[in-house]
């Protein structure tokens, strides 16, 4: 297989030595079926083993090689290097996020979202495992599937401008995990989660860019799962209007 | 503790109609009264669409009311969410004040024209 010469620059941030980001660029043979991880790979093991970066699986599943790839936020491990042929590629950490060392961001906001939102089936009363499983219908699967795909690789808080704006803001894969809860026919969370989506920091913040869906890499929606979250919210508030005693739970 | 934000959520609703009216609604009156009747299209001679519209039924009064509040205060909310992309904090609460200003001041202007071509919808039905 013949190879190519792709110019890799990476940001460089070492807080200890450094007193702001730089780049660095790095020549990296390379192949067709070879991705951009696998070039951080060849320069972590024959360039520069000091370079830092997360990554996992190298299959699109751990969510953990997510960064800025010529400028767009990417899974490193989907991003191909002949796409970017007779081009430097950039190679920049998550935007939105602080940066513990070169592309490595600190994630204990997203974590600590992701926690809040209580991702998890809650129910009234536990039954035990002797009554069986608590069963759903290929429908009611249907309506909270695309939303259980999600990885928490965090390319859409480096997409949303209004998290970048307000870090407070729940953000797209925090609401598209508590939607997928709300909407799950066994869970019975909802007077859980509803004061936490529907905050004023929760789901109102969001201005519908979009960027969240676009860069999605598994396909999920979050756009969406915050606007039907939005409706949901505006229904009830509705209905405790209408009904004050009993309406809007 | 987080709660509910009930009044962002309804109006929320308010802007999310505001956006179905102002895209279903507001081409079928320009429609008429920018292009119809200005080119001759329009079926009734000697009345423009606005009169037609009021002369008609109450429902006209408030089809057209509807329309102009509609899309005027989706606008404004749309306006709000463009600030905040712009990240134009400082200058959006001036800014945001001067919009809501010029959409209460549009809607009581839409609301007094139409009662004063058709002080009859008071007396419905």
């Amino acid at each position: 297989m013949s190879q190519d010469i792709a110019t890799i620059r990476v940001t460089r941030y070492r807080p200890e030595k450094d007193g702001k980001p730089y780049f660095q660029d790095y020549k990296v043979p390379y192949r067709k079926d070879m991705v951009v991880l696998d070039a951080l790979n060849y320069i972590k093991a024959n360039l520069d083993g000091t370079l830092t970066y997360r990554w996992s699986c190298r299959m699109g599943v751990c969510g953990s090689c997510g960064a800025n790839v010529d400028g767009v936020p990417k899974l490193t491990c989907a991003s191909f290097l002949h796409e970017f042929k007779g081009r430097t590629i950039k190679v920049e950490p998550l935007t939105h996020f602080p940066v513990i060392k070169d592309l490595v961001v600190n994630m204990d906001d997203f974590m600590h979202k992701l926690v809040e939102i209580k991702p998890w089936i809650i129910r009234e009363k536990e039954s035990p495992p002797e009554e069986g499983e608590y069963r759903q219908s290929a429908e009611e699967l249907e309506r909270y599937d695309q939303f259980s795909s999600c990885i928490n690789c965090m390319l859409c808080y480096s997409a949303c401008p209004v998290y970048g704006l307000n870090e407070k803001f729940l953000g797209p894969a925090a609401t598209a995990l508590a939607y997928r809860y709300i909407e799950d026919s066994r869970d019975q969370g909802k007077a859980v989660r509803f004061p936490i989506v529907h905050e004023i920091e929760g789901v109102w913040e969001c201005t519908l860019v979009g960027e969240c869906s676009v860069v999605c890499p598994k396909g999920v929606d979050p756009m969406l799962a915050i606007q039907k979250t939005k409706i949901l919210g505006a229904t009830n508030a509705l209905k405790s209007l209408v009904m004050p005693r009993g309406g809007g739970k | 503790m987080p709660k509910v934000a009930r009044l962002h959520a309804i109006l929320w609703g308010v802007f999310s109609v505001g956006g179905f009216i102002a895209a279903f609604l507001l081409p079928v009156l320009i429609y008429i009264v920018g292009i119809a009747y200005p080119l001759g299209l329009w079926p009734i001679s000697g009345q423009d669409p606005t009169t037609s519209i009021l002369n008609h039924h109450h429902l006209g009064t408030l089809f057209l009311f509807v329309t102009v509040a509609g899309s005027l205060y989706h606008g404004i909310y749309r306006f709000q969410s463009t600030l905040t992309e712009l990240g134009l904090a400082r200058a959006k609460r001036a800014l945001e004040a001067l919009g809501y200003l010029i959409v209460i001041v549009g809607i009581l202007a839409v609301a007094y024209y139409l009662l004063m071509l058709n002080p009859g919808v008071l007396s419905l039905p």
